[in-house]
């Protein structure tokens, strides 16, 4: 596993964990939009967690940075509530 | 897109046999497809979301925390949704291409669906182990027993 792909997956994990919080603090009356949007973040989360092991390409360097970035603003975020 | 499978992963299927640049593989799990536990898991986040994640009392993760008990429950879910996906949809006789759909349905109504129907068998076999009997009953396997509410000894 090489570093691009073990930060990739730290950072997935991270969203996966931020989404699955969000889900676990809403209720019926949540925004619509905003659970759609949290359950698609997590499971793309989980597909990208899932791409070393189901053989997967390296990120590229920019995707890589998109990930970190919103695992960073979800993590930030989270300690600012 | 896709190199050599892993040990634990297996190609279940290549479909396209010219040569192309990308050849469009689909990736199983313990032979469940990938897009369907993806699909299971969004499923389970949906109920975790809509759904009180309460443990029913008697339930085995009634002793974990709040949120421990809501991440397995959505881990079970997935699991539940995955494996048993393919089974529903033949027992229904659904077409194989509304997997997806089939597979994010049972992955939501998991942790209740377990309950109804773990509550359904017992009414039907009979069996006095599990869950607590529900308000009523004249104790597991009494009048009430199996049907009640909170009879069942599901995941919640």
């Amino acid at each position: 596993m090489t570093p691009l792909v073990a930060l990739d997956l730290a950072a997935a994990v991270m969203i996966a964990i931020a989404s699955f919080s969000a889900c676990y603090a809403m209720s019926w009356g949540t925004s619509h939009w905003a659970r759609l949007a949290w359950i698609l973040l997590g499971v793309g989360a989980l597909a990208v967690a899932a791409g070393p092991w189901i053989g997967a390409r390296s990120p590229d360097w920019p995707e890589l940075v998109l990930h970190v970035a919103v695992a960073l603003f979800l993590m930030l975020d989270r300690r600012r509530h | 897109m896709l190199k050599e499978p892993t040990t634990a992963i297996a190609i279940a299927a290549a479909t396209g046999a010219a040569v192309t640049d990308a050849v469009e593989v689909t990736v199983a799990v313990f032979g469940v497809p990938l897009p369907a536990v993806l699909a299971a898991f969004a499923g389970a986040l949906f109920a975790v979301s809509v759904l009180p994640h309460k443990p029913q009392p008697g339930s085995l993760l009634e002793f974990l925390p709040r949120p421990f008990a809501a991440l397995a429950i959505v881990v079970l879910s997935t699991l539940v949704g995955a494996f048993t996906t393919p089974l529903a949809m033949h027992y229904f006789a659904v077409p194989e291409k509304l997997l997806l759909g089939a597979a994010c349905i049972v992955g939501g109504i998991a942790q209740s669906g377990l309950s109804i129907i773990i509550a359904w068998a017992r009414a039907k076999f009979g069996g006095s182990g599990g869950g607590p009997a529900g308000p009523g009953s004249g104790g597991p396997g009494g009048p009430g027993g199996a049907g009640g509410p909170g009879g069942a000894g599901g995941m919640t």
